[in-house]
């Protein structure tokens, strides 16, 4: 009996020593460092301008973490493409995770609406030419910014965009140059940070969101099951693509006289696109050599039309309003003669199709 | 033709490989499908041969528009397409390989502001000597993008009906009187049906994009049973644009 309650006192003392033990971090966590979590999310710099969409410049910024990250001390800082002199914005309060934060800057006219009520207002003009806005979580004033990279080198930088001509930038090129009408957008609404300005970013209708925006939550990986002692990250970027391919690279006719029609050849066209806008496939061909003859071509079961030479205009084959299949839309061509060839003298006759595929 | 054309064999001989050529076949890959230049403007097109031939590929510059179906047309290289600066011209890429094309633009001082289309074409060299040769053309869209003052306006020109069984076709002939490529959809465009002051539906377009300075076909497609004479007024977004109206008969 004696020996259950001592061992029931243990696990107490357990227990409390491992929640004294946790407590500081429950705390960190809660308020601690962004490190990585608190990204600039799009940033708009035509405020006011002719044609501009807003009246203010602004930056959203955005916690892609999942957990809370007080910014009481932190700065917003710009600073012109080339120069090194950052203007600062102070920030307070706390961006849960998932949550906008928006800050408000200068307005270089009186066009456009005004903004959702922001979070934080500064001074700094954007230049819509290009410029570097940096997320720091101190307030002293940066001096980086004249080579790729410098700035990223600073520890108290939490995020860097460049953008348009800017001299620094986060990995091999400064993000777009934006416009009176649009904004610089973060990929996967914010979630989106591969420390490559380039391609994290693109130029998009601006939409300015503040803290009292839902908080929308990056997609976190599901908890480890219990017994595993580990995980990983794994993420990709998927490029858009189109591509087409033949399963021939040539076609060979069986010998023939005229008078008579070959018999048609099958042709396997697959095009692949993983644009939500679809494509076009159109073909076209030279004339045969030494003598026209008159070839065509049909998809599935339809019949043959003629082929047109060029510089008359492609023949449309297909049109996809949509992404293609996983593996590729194939289209199942037939290659043939559209009437009996010609009385024409006997020898070798070659001609080249051109199939083509465009974007839609 | 092309109710003919329109039956697709999906997947009975696709490839295991998206884009890949089966057997002694010949592919051909770009990436991105379409680019927008700006300002002082570089960028660069992955080339690859999916197929198991060495390809050369040509590589050329083009104009492009779109029919008033949004379908594409490969024009000559003039005007603005003589901006676009492509490097190399021509590649060698080796089966499973790839290329890396250079893409910029220089636009005159008096460059019009707004939105320049043109097409890079990448075209293979034909194999064999003495057969019916094949090759392959893959067009990616390059808009040059001027700075400048940004005109946006889209006329509403006309609106014509097309049965199809029980569907109605609704077509809007519109016209990009503005300098930047218009993108039709979401809630950029709609058609708001009407009789007697009463709204009956709300219908978006097909997606599509207008060149600018182009006129095109919105298509609206109304799954409803009412028909007769019926008011459809046609909204565009941003608020400020020309509104109009049309009488049509379903």
């Amino acid at each position: 009996m004696s020996s259950r309650i001592g061992g029931s006192m243990k696990r107490i003392h357990l227990l409390v020593l491992l929640s004294v033990l946790a407590l500081p971090f429950a705390a960190a966590s809660a308020s601690g460092s962004g490190a990585g979590t608190l990204v600039v999310a799009e940033v708009f710099a035509a405020g006011g301008n002719s044609g501009a969409a807003y009246a203010n410049d602004y930056v959203e910024l955005f916690n892609r973490g999942a957990a809370a990250v007080a910014v009481d001390g932190w700065t917003l800082q710009y600073a012109s493409a080339a120069g090194t002199t950052w203007q600062a914005t102070a920030l307070s309060g706390t961006i849960p995770a998932g949550g906008r934060y928006l800050v408000q800057l200068a307005s270089g006219g009186v066009n456009g609406a005004g903004l959702p009520t922001p979070d934080a207002t500064g001074t700094s003009n954007l230049a819509v030419t290009g410029g570097k806005v940096a997320l720091v979580d101190t307030a002293t004033a940066l001096s980086c910014g004249t080579s790729p990279g410098s700035c990223s080198a600073v520890s108290t930088v939490e995020d860097l965009i460049g953008y348009g001509g800017a001299a620094d930038y986060e990995g091999s090129g400064a993000a777009p140059a934006p416009s009176a009408t649009t904004a610089l957008a973060r990929a996967g609404s914010g979630c989106t940070d591969t420390d490559n300005n380039a391609s994290d970013f693109a130029t998009a209708a601006p939409a300015p969101l503040n803290s009292s925006a839902p908080a929308a939550p990056c997609s976190a990986p599901p908890p480890p099951p219990p017994g595993t002692s580990g995980s990983a990250g794994v993420d990709v970027d998927v490029q858009p693509v189109l591509s087409i391919a033949l399963d021939h690279a040539t076609l060979s006719f069986p010998a023939a006289v005229p008078g008579t029609t070959p018999g048609p050849l099958p042709e396997n066209v697959t095009v692949t696109s993983n644009d939500p806008s679809g494509y076009t496939l159109s073909v076209h061909r030279t004339a045969f050599s030494p003598h026209e003859l008159p070839l065509g071509i049909g998809v599935g079961s339809g019949g043959l039309v003629a082929v047109p030479v060029a510089p008359t205009p492609d023949l449309l084959l297909a049109t996809a309003s949509g992404a293609s299949a996983s593996g590729g839309d194939v289209w199942a061509t037939s290659v043939g003669f559209v009437s009996p060839l010609p009385v024409v003298p006997s020898g070798h006759y070659t001609a080249t199709l051109t199939f083509t595929v465009i974007g839609r | 033709m092309r109710r003919a054309l329109a039956a697709l064999v999906l997947g009975a001989a696709a490839a295991s490989i998206p884009g890949a050529a089966a057997g002694g076949g010949i592919g051909l890959s770009a990436s991105p499908l379409r680019l927008t230049l700006t300002g002082p403007p570089a960028s660069a097109i992955t080339v690859r041969n999916p197929g198991r031939r060495p390809l050369l590929v040509d590589v050329s510059r083009a104009g492009f528009a779109r029919s008033l179906r949004g379908r594409p047309r490969i024009g000559r290289a003039r005007g603005s397409t003589a901006w676009l600066r492509v490097r190399p011209h021509r590649l060698r890429i080796a089966p499973g390989g790839k290329a890396t094309l250079h893409v910029s633009a220089a636009s005159p001082r008096r460059a019009s502001p707004g939105d320049h289309p043109a097409l890079v074409l990448l075209t293979t060299r034909p194999l064999g000597v003495r057969r019916v040769r094949f090759r392959l053309r893959v067009g990616v869209i390059v808009v040059l993008h001027v700075r400048g003052r940004v005109v946006r306006r889209l006329d509403a020109r006309a609106l014509r009906v097309r049965r199809a069984g029980a569907k109605r076709l609704l077509e809007l002939l519109l016209v990009n009187r503005g300098n930047v490529t218009e993108r039709l959809g979401g809630s950029r465009l709609r058609l708001v049906l009407l009789r007697h002051g009463r709204t009956l539906v709300t219908l978006r377009p097909r997606p599509r994009e207008l060149l600018p300075r182009s006129a095109g076909l919105a298509e609206f497609v109304y799954r409803g049973r009412v028909r007769g004479s019926v008011l459809v007024r046609v909204e565009l977004r941003p608020v400020g644009h020309e509104r109009r109206a049309f009488h049509v008969h379903l």
